[in-house]
């Protein structure tokens, strides 16, 4: 390996992330190679600068800001499943069959009204319609009796 | 949870993962499986392991708290939401900072915040940040963290999620590979051209320092 190619695997190198095959060829050129130990020992610096950076955490409110929106979440989410449900075009079918059902029922079923008081008193007096066809010519019947009486007086 | 149903998804996850075991092992994946069958205890636990480092692997690709603070709730949510697809295909951390990087990238890449970062970059930040003569250490903490963030916002968002992802996020470079969508070799390239940029950085300022 030449020093160039070498220097590509030193922060793999340093990272732990080099097959052993490479890992031994890097051991082995190092061992001769002032300059690329150099190198390393520089890089080994600078990442030991880097690891040693402060990382910046979470204020204190984050968390509880975090759960407020994630109940948000949760509420908007079943509401949004519910929409989500009623849009399927299975849903829809069925709730127009339903509808329509229920539009069938309403004028088919028989409705049971309260009668008027003229209905009762005529339900009451049903016989009188058995000669109804007698009756309703009865004034027609009394004028007839007053011309055959006049009639027999002629 | 009745002991039938959770052998025959352990089995499931055996099988979807062609075998390999080590990640059932995972006891991320674990909690994330309790997520799924609906556990919101797993979640609020997952919640508390992870969202704080997160914060701070986010906060390195806009170096504002804030920000990073709403991407990283963004990035539960989206857990969250994909908890009924959730397959365990590889390390729960995997996925997660995968979530993560993809969302902070994209917020990058959106530049709602970048005239805003941009703003506050390098010495500006420093002097908004307050002098703070007493304490040479974090005078040169900062001035470190200054200089690394200086060089990082040279590189490309793919190049600085991978500086990221290894050194900040603890990442391995097959996860990141995984992460990113390329290859190990590539993210060796990307991880070796981005330490040295920082480190040839760090060498010319400690040249300046002994030259004045």
């Amino acid at each position: 390996m030449n020093c160039e190619s070498v220097e590509k695997e030193l922060v793999a190198y340093l990272d732990g992330e080099l097959e052993p095959a490479a890992k031994e060829r890097v051991d082995a050129h190092l061992a001769e190679c002032r300059a690329c130990r150099d190198k390393l020992e520089s890089l080994a610096a600078a990442l030991d600068k880097i690891s040693g950076l402060d990382a910046t955490g979470p204020s204190t409110g984050f968390a509880g800001q975090f759960w407020e929106r994630f109940e948000n979440e949760k509420r908007a989410g079943i509401g949004q499943r519910f929409l989500d449900w009623v849009r399927q075009p299975a849903v829809l079918v069925g709730a127009g069959a339903a509808a329509c059902l229920l539009v069938v029922a309403i004028f088919a079923i028989p409705r049971t009204v309260e009668p008027s008081e003229t209905e009762k008193v005529i339900a009451s007096h049903m016989e009188l319609f058995a000669d109804y066809e007698v009756i309703k010519n009865l004034d027609i019947l009394e004028d007839f009796e007053c011309i055959e009486a006049l009639g027999e007086e002629g | 949870m009745c002991a039938w149903r959770r052998n025959f998804e352990v089995f499931f996850v055996f099988v979807q993962m062609d075998g390999q075991k080590r990640e059932v092992d995972d006891p991320d994946v674990e909690l994330m499986l309790r997520v799924r069958r609906g556990d919101e205890a797993a979640f609020r636990k997952l919640f508390a392991l992870y969202a704080g480092p997160l914060v701070g692997f986010v906060d390195r690709f806009f170096y504002n708290r804030a920000i990073a603070e709403e991407v990283v709730q963004e990035v539960f949510l989206k857990v969250f939401r994909a908890r009924r697809s959730y397959k365990p295909k590889a390390k729960f951390t995997t996925w997660l900072y995968t979530i993560a990087t993809r969302t902070a990238l994209n917020e990058l890449r959106r530049g709602v915040y970048r005239n805003k970062i941009e703003g506050l970059s390098g010495k500006d930040a420093q002097d908004l940040a307050g002098p703070d003569p007493a304490a040479e250490e974090t005078l040169a903490g900062k001035e470190l963290a200054g200089t690394v963030e200086a060089v990082l916002r040279q590189l490309p968002d793919n190049q600085r999620a991978a500086f990221l992802l290894v050194r900040f996020g603890g990442r391995s470079y097959s996860e990141v590979a995984s992460i990113l969508g390329i290859s190990v070799s590539a993210v060796k390239s990307v991880v070796f051209r981005a330490t040295e940029a920082v480190r040839s950085s760090l060498e010319q300022g400690k040249k300046k320092e002994g030259g004045s």
